[in-house]
């Protein structure tokens, strides 16, 4: 039975020349919280921005609910919220223009979107902000009126790119709590993050991201349990060295089979030894006599 | 459902242009400043602050005339030293144009020309400025061609009234031999009376008193007959003086009836027999009137290019792309909503454009008020698309304004406002015909100044009406292609 919300399957992903993501195969379950974790530049977010289809795979295909997001879009882009790294409102509208703004976009009625506004200054805190710009709120500000912009349609799955990047470590624990409560209403919700205490307080689920791949995936306490680890930063370190130490020596054995490979077909000679020798001729000829 | 999104999105792309409040003004204020300034700049038809440069190694008296002529049209002249003085100020702007007069000029004219030396880079000013200087040297070279005919006249008239008074008085000379012909021939030959007397006298019987008498007789008869004869020959001479007499009064009609049929009493219909006058085809002569189609045409041109394209630009780069991105809005609606906002921009412009050249110069330009919105519109779209799709094909910042200003350049180029279309070549001439600018200005004109309606327009509005279609269709294509690539 196929318990994912969201499926991955050898989903690629290129950048004109630059490999991104290589034959990921991933589940997401539903009304969960899971996490995809790893190093920055690792791809992260480009997982997430290829569910909404921002990016198109390269190879592979991506399913919500067993049909591919590419042919059911319009469902998609209604049931999915998505909060950026970076932030995604009009800096020049307040903080309730914003809501109103994208709630009639998501085609919110108006009589319940005028409601859901005010309940949304409150659920992320912004009540004395709700007429304030949003470029003059604080950074903490932001990135609730984000995840607030992320919500107003009710989302069924909601996407948070790095959302506790840049807060400050009381303002990390309270946007953890607002995660927390938000699945607690039954919305699933797909993180990514570097710190792997979020990852441990808050997800149910995790995925490994390493060198173009998922290299492991389940539940936090299982994999902590695989990796004979007490904490998430443990099993990182284990799956980094190892997979370090095994790239080491992968890189190693192609180096010795190419200077071996070098050395049928022609003598290699030291360099060191290719200056002795012109020394030495040098010599010979009367130069540098006074040098050596 | 769509119309809803397209109004939200409307309502915050105006929402954050007018934000931004001095920008705001100052886009919907300026193009009514443009157009006052215009409006006063263009309210004479007479050039102004013509400098003239003149050159002349010797005065005449006549070419001082054509110099002082030249400030009737507030021309102001200035003589220079040397010809090359002359030609340097036409190239360093301190002079329109260098006029070289011949040496000591007069009214018998000149071996040399009078030279006008030109900058032909000013296109557009040149051939004014050639056409106004040539008419001052042109009419006084006519007054004194004039002067010289009228006297030329003057003389043939009074040639014509003397050959009339001779004339009368050959006639009456005519008359007299006339009179003198009738009178002799009213005289009878008397010799034959007195032969009959003689021989009468001769049968009378006494004889010597009637011979001394008849003797007497006929040397009378002898005397008169030898007068006679004279007389008859006088008759004679005088038909053949009467007979050259008729042939002269004849050749004196004939020169009469010549000189008659000239039928000049006036030297300039001789000098200039060809009056031309300039009358306009809609009795304005204020060049302001020829100028706001031109102005709103380029205020349009400029206005929804620049506005449409950093519309887009500002969709592009904003934080919240990516958040209208992944909402259920369709590119269609991204599109119809950018293009709504522009013609709500444009609309305030020129409703502040239509209300300041209504109160300030009293000239209402919705004559025909259908038509002209119909222009305005269509004109308005195609440049917005033009924008809309140079947006959404350039990444920069730098490549969406260069490049829109540079469609707006070229498309203002290839018009009659730089140079008539008709100075290009044919193949050209025939595509810039159907440029957007030339069709909403030439439609304009139209309206405006001739107050034609639809049946003199409607080429236009398919031509434009297709030019929406086109771009429209683009923007839509190349905004799909491009949504993601940032």
């Amino acid at each position: 039975m196929n318990d994912a919300l969201i499926e991955f399957k050898g989903v690629t992903k290129i950048f004109g020349k630059n490999k991104v993501l290589d034959s990921i195969d991933l589940k997401i379950p539903e009304n969960k919280i899971t996490g995809i974790i790893g190093a920055s530049g690792e791809g992260k977010s480009t997982i997430l921005k290829m569910i909404v289809s921002f990016y198109k795979v390269t190879k592979g295909d991506i399913f919500y609910l067993g049909r591919n997001v590419l042919d059911d879009l319009k469902n998609i882009k209604k049931n999915f919220g998505i909060a950026i790294e970076d932030g995604s409102f009009y800096e020049d509208l307040t903080v309730k223009e914003n809501f109103l703004h994208f709630g009639k976009l998501y085609h919110v009625p108006r009589k319940i979107l005028k409601k859901r506004v005010e309940g949304m200054v409150h659920f992320v805190g912004l009540e004395n902000a709700g007429n304030v710009l949003a470029k003059n709120l604080s950074m903490g500000m932001k990135k609730r009126l984000d995840l607030a912009c992320s919500l107003i349609h009710k989302p069924k799955v909601l996407i948070l790119d790095e959302p506790t990047a840049d807060l400050d470590p009381l303002l990390r624990r309270q946007f953890l709590h607002l995660i927390k409560k938000i699945n607690a209403h039954g919305t699933t919700i797909v993180l990514t993050t570097q710190l792997m205490s979020e990852v441990e307080e808050v997800c149910d689920k995790i995925a490994i991201l390493y060198n173009e791949k998922i290299v492991e995936q389940g539940e936090p306490v299982k994999i902590k349990k695989k990796y004979n680890a007490k904490t998430m930063d443990k099993v990182f370190e284990k799956i980094f060295s190892n997979k370090r130490r095994k790239t080491y020596q992968e890189s190693k054995e192609k180096k010795t089979k190419f200077i071996l490979k070098n050395s049928f077909n022609k003598k290699v000679k030291d360099p060191w030894e290719i200056l002795d020798e012109k020394i030495e001729l040098n010599k010979k000829d009367g130069k540098y006599a006074n040098d050596f | 459902m769509i119309f809803s999104s397209i109004l939200t999105l409307v309502e915050k792309d105006l929402k954050l242009f007018f934000r931004s409040r001095i920008s705001a003004v100052f886009i919907l204020i300026l193009p009514l400043l443009i157009v006052i300034l215009a409006g006063y700049g263009f309210s004479s038809d007479k050039l102004s602050g013509v400098n003239v440069a003149v050159y002349s190694d010797s005065y005449s008296e006549i070419s001082e005339n054509i110099i002082s002529s030249f400030e009737e049209n507030n021309f102001s002249s200035r003589k220079y030293s040397s010809l090359d003085e002359c030609i340097e100020a036409v190239k360093i702007s301190n002079a329109q144009i260098c006029v070289l007069f011949p040496k000591d000029l007069t009214s018998e004219g000149s071996a040399e020309n009078v030279i006008f030396y030109v900058d032909y880079s000013r296109t557009n000013f040149v051939d004014t400025l050639i056409n106004l200087v040539d008419n001052k040297v042109s009419s006084e070279s006519s007054n004194l061609g004039t002067a010289l005919v009228q006297t030329l006249i003057d003389n043939l008239n009074s040639v014509k009234t003397s050959l009339e008074i001779e004339r009368e008085k050959l006639n009456l000379a005519s008359g007299q031999i006339n009179d003198l012909k009738n009178s002799f021939s009213l005289i009878e030959n008397p010799v034959e009376d007195l032969d009959n007397l003689i021989s009468d006298l001769k049968n009378y019987e006494d004889s010597s008193l009637i011979d001394s008498e008849i003797s007497h007789l006929e040397d009378l008869s002898s005397e008169i007959s030898t007068s006679f004869d004279s007389l008859v020959n006088v008759n004679s001479q005088s038909n053949s003086i009467k007979a050259e007499l008729d042939s002269v009064i004849s050749n004196l009609n004939s020169l009469i009836i010549s000189l008659n049929s000239l039928n000049v009493g006036n030297a300039e219909d001789i000098v200039s027999p060809i009056e031309i006058s300039l009358e306009s085809v809609d009795g304005s002569n204020s060049k302001r009137e020829y100028i706001f189609p031109i102005v709103f045409s380029l205020i349009s041109l400029f206005g929804a290019i620049l506005i449409s394209s950093t519309l887009v630009l500002k969709n592009k780069k904003t934080l919240a792309y990516f958040r209208n991105f992944v909402t259920p809005t369709r590119d269609f609606t991204f599109i119809f909503s950018i293009y709504l906002t522009c013609l709500v921009i444009l609309l305030i412009q020129f409703i502040l454009v239509f209300m300041g050249v209504y109160f300030i110069f009293d000239m209402n330009f919705f004559v025909l008020p259908f038509e002209t919105s119909i222009i305005f519109i269509l004109g308005w779209s195609v440049f917005i698309f033009v924008g809309t799709f140079l947006g959404y094909m350039l990444r920069s910042e730098e490549s969406i304004i260069f490049s829109s200003v540079l469609v707006a350049s070229f498309l203002m180029f290839f018009s009659d406002l730089i140079l008539p279309l008709e100075n290009i070549s044919e193949e050209l001439f025939k595509i810039a015909s159907y440029n957007p600018l030339v069709v909403m200005q030439s439609a304009l004109k139209r309206i405006y100044l001739f107050e034609l309606g639809f049946e003199e327009i409607w080429v236009g509005l398919v031509v434009l009406g297709c030019f929406v279609f086109i771009f429209g269709t683009l923007s839509y294509f190349v905004r799909k292609a491009t949504k993601r690539n940032l």
